[in-house]
């Protein structure tokens, strides 16, 4: 991508991998579990190809968290398990069975605080290494598809086909249970310049 | 159309824009608070005031760590700092912080009842300030935990369904009963009564809530002269309620027992089982006074109604485990049966090192009454013959029918060979006194092979080969006698 | 920190972002040791250098694209057991880490400071 460097991508990378295994060890000591990760993906995509990367990447139902954040970026963050898993994560962290049935209002607000907890430690690790600030909204539950996750995320914009986003994916799932997840943070790119700014002067220091 | 829409879309920015915020805010149902940059507390609404105790100009200028003093719990006190000072926004959420602000809230009736809360901290934009919402979710912890009990009954139901499937032990299956309705009705000890066969005492099956002293005092509630909540319930075939026992005159014996297990009422709930049988009682003693509500009812009841399956499944079980095990002409242990006592005797007296002995009992003389008087003048022989040798034993020895006139008695542990003759002589005795049959007198008689461990044999097979070539020996010398193989 | 060693220290860095082997790089400098560098951004990289040359010590990133960091440990391990070496990685769980030590390596939370790496590399002197 023409907007960051090769270095600057790499940093990026580099920086979720920091934030994101900061995040594993708060939710591993929640679940009691230890959680693997899969490399970031970092993708420079327009809202379409998100729509297509989705529709590709993840299973057709989901039930996630949802967080907006803004500062030196904007964006969203999500936390996605396949629709009627997500539940396992809340069994996991209460040590209670409860069915899958129906998610009730109090696990909502539940998974909604795990997201949030795995969120703020991402962003904050992010902003912390750059030296920036950032501020995050509180969490939303939601349930949607694949297809709409999109408008959930409130991705859309006037210019969808010329709109670029940063999307982040990581995979992770429970060593010990068949739990999976998906994080995505989705960044906007029309106002990038405090960001790519950021990474230049950390990169500076560093080479 | 256009014109209204357009009017009521300028009224309402037109309201919106007079609109006092405050007002708005205090008139909310749910707490809010807005913090500045140093947590301090620049605004609280009505709601907080109202949970808190505190007037709104005692709070104006604190932190919640000031107001609370040592009461906040680590996270909230974390979550708030960070939003402060970070700008990261955070929910707490009951179900991972059963304990947030110390608030209380009033009951319609009037009492004071902790707060469940869930708290909301969102740092606002283009300002300093941070919000902090708290959500009473009192009623949808209770909306919940009413959700999970539905839950917990129906996946007990389909425990219990299991167990009996499986045909596991009736104690577990109502222990898990009684278990669950102490859950489900917390502070309340549970116990399930069967009535003893004759009918007319209770005993207590299962309380496993309740220590075995409690067990042991109530173990034989006579339905006849102690009329207590439970002999109620078996009486009127329905729940019995006692909603305090201090004033139940009834109770006056227990009542010292009942303090001390903090027992302070008894609710009673009949388990009837089918052909409205009633066989036993749930019995659920909550630790304060007063009557079940309807849910507790109906808990009961389906409880009660799991036991009664439970009950009768076992019963049947039982049964069907008899038939296998037993001779059904005379009710004798069957040679399944034999077996197994032999084998569990031949492991204890290896282990106590004690003898005991086997006897293989042949009668003289059967066929010609069969021959003779038919079949049912036989099997009405057998039967008397079997009771008679019975009377002759101990209750830990086995007479067993193999065979058509073929018995083998075990006698569970001799003092020496001569115990045992002693035995098989009045065992000789009793078979060979006639038997009544309306006008005929029907007798016969037998030969008796004995065996004893360990001298004879220290095997179960060895110990009956012995015995039969004994009892052969025994028939080959003249019948009606005993024989034993010298060795 | 003075030097101490003849024969300059030769230590393996394996990371597969180019960033977090320069930074590391950089901690290291400001310690003022006489190191060859040997660098690989993925396990099959590092197993090639190794065939050819064996460090001393072999910092090693875990979550890479391929074989993770602790399946090139145990090769490692089972190949050139002279070689010390430490977990570098910004998953810290504890989980993670306990797995590490059975392995015997130590564990640097990522990210680094130049006192830990200097703190490791001075026991394995």
């Amino acid at each position: 991508m023409d907007l960051f460097s090769a270095d600057e991508h790499d940093l990026i990378v580099e920086l979720m991998n920091l934030g994101v295994g900061r995040a594993a060890h708060a939710l591993s000591q929640l679940v009691s579990d230890e959680i693997l990760l899969s490399v970031p993906r970092l993708e420079f995509i327009s809202i379409p190809e998100a729509q297509k990367a989705f529709h590709n990447d993840l299973p057709p139902f989901l039930a996630g968290v949802m967080q907006n954040f803004e500062g030196f970026i904007n964006g969203r963050a999500a936390l996605l398990f396949p629709e009627a898993r997500s539940l396992e994560l809340v069994n996991a962290m209460l040590g209670e069975e409860l069915s899958a049935d129906e998610i009730t209002e109090l696990e909502q607000e539940t998974l909604a605080e795990l997201g949030n907890i795995l969120l703020n430690h991402c962003l904050a690790t992010l902003a912390n290494q750059l030296q920036q600030q950032i501020k995050t909204d509180i969490p939303l539950a939601f349930s949607t598809s694949a297809d709409e996750l999109p408008g959930t995320l409130n991705l859309h914009h006037d210019d969808d086909e010329n709109t670029l986003v940063m999307l982040v994916q990581i995979d992770f799932s429970l060593r010990n249970s068949a739990l999976r997840g998906y994080l995505a943070f989705i960044i906007d790119l029309h106002s990038a310049d405090t960001f790519v700014t950021a990474l230049r002067s950390y990169l500076a220091e560093l080479l | 159309m256009q014109n209204s829409s357009e009017a009521s879309g300028f009224c309402l920015t037109e309201i919106l824009d007079n609109l006092d915020c405050t007002d708005l805010l205090h008139s909310l149902d749910g707490g809010v608070l807005l913090l500045d940059a140093q947590c301090r507390i620049i605004f609280s609404n009505r709601w907080f005031c109202r949970h808190t105790g505190f007037p709104e100009s005692d709070m104006l200028g604190q932190t919640l760590n000031q107001l609370f003093p040592e009461q906040l719990p680590l996270p909230l006190q974390d979550a708030i700092e960070t939003a402060c000072h970070q700008r990261l926004g955070r929910i707490l959420s009951y179900q991972l912080h059963k304990r947030l602000l110390p608030l209380q809230r009033r009951t319609p009736s009037g009492e004071l009842q902790p707060l469940h809360q869930s708290i909301l901290i969102k740092p606002l934009s283009q300002s300093e300030l941070t919000l902090v919402q708290c959500l009473d979710s009192t009623n949808a912890v209770k909306r919940e935990q009413h959700l999970r009990a539905g839950e917990r009954i129906l996946k007990l139901e389909r425990r219990v369904l299991e167990l009996i499937a499986t045909g596991d032990s009736l104690d577990t299956i109502l222990d898990e009963l009684c278990t669950t309705v102490e859950q489900l009705i917390p502070s309340a000890s549970t116990a399930i009564m069967l009535l003893d066969e004759s009918g007319n005492q209770l005993r207590i099956k299962s309380a496993p809530g309740l220590p075995s002293t409690f067990a042991r005092r109530e173990d034989s509630l006579k339905l006849g002269s102690a009329i207590t909540t439970c002999t109620r319930a078996v009486q009127l075939r329905t729940l019995a309620v006692t909603p305090d026992i201090q004033q139940d005159e009834s109770w006056r014996p227990w009542v010292e027992s009942a303090e001390r297990l903090q027992i302070a009422a008894c609710w009673a709930q009949p388990i009837v089982a089918t052909y409205d049988e009633v066989v036993g009682v749930f019995a659920c003693y909550p630790q304060t006074t007063g009557s079940p509500s309807e849910s507790d009812r109906q808990l009961l009841q389906r409880m009660a109604h799991l036991a009664a399956i439970a009950l009768e499944r076992h019963r049947r079980m039982e049964r069907i485990r008899f038939l296998a095990l037993h001779d059904p002409l005379t009710g004798l242990p069957n040679r399944s049966l034999l077996n197994e006592h032999l084998g569990r005797n031949l492991r204890r007296a290896h282990r106590e090192g004690h003898q005991f002995a086997l006897m293989f009992i042949d009668l003289d003389g059967f066929k010609q009454i069969n021959d003779q008087h038919g079949h049912d003048a036989g099997d009405d022989l057998l039967s008397v013959l079997a009771g008679r040798m019975t009377e002759q034993l101990r209750g830990t020895d086995t007479c067993s029918r193999i065979g058509g006139d073929e018995f083998v008695v075990m006698l569970e542990s001799v003092q020496s060979p001569e115990s045992a003759i002693q035995v098989a002589e009045k065992i000789l005795r009793c078979l060979s006194t006639p038997v009544q049959r309306g006008q005929l007198s029907l007798q016969v008689s037998a030969s008796i092979g004995i065996a004893l461990y360990p001298h004879d044999g220290i095997s179960a097979d060895a110990l009956l080969t012995c015995a039969d070539d004994a009892m052969y020996q025994a028939k080959a010398r003249g019948k009606n006698c005993w024989h034993r193989i010298s060795h | 920190m003075e030097t101490m060693t003849k024969t300059p220290l030769s230590l393996l860095l394996v990371d597969d972002s180019r960033i977090a082997r320069l930074s590391l790089k950089r901690q290291l400098k400001t310690l003022g040791l006489e190191l060859t560098l040997l660098e690989a951004d993925s396990a099959d990289a590092a197993e090639a250098l190794l065939a050819s040359t064996t460090p001393d010590i072999a910092l090693i990133d875990f979550n890479m694209p391929g074989r993770d960091g602790l399946q090139l440990a145990e090769n490692i391990k089972q190949h050139y057991p002279q070689v010390r070496m430490a977990l570098v990685t910004a998953n810290i769980q504890d989980a993670l880490a306990l797995r590490a030590s059975d392995l015997g390596l130590a564990f640097l939370p990522k990210p680094t400071t130049a006192e830990q790496l200097g703190a490791f590399i001075q026991q394995e002197l």
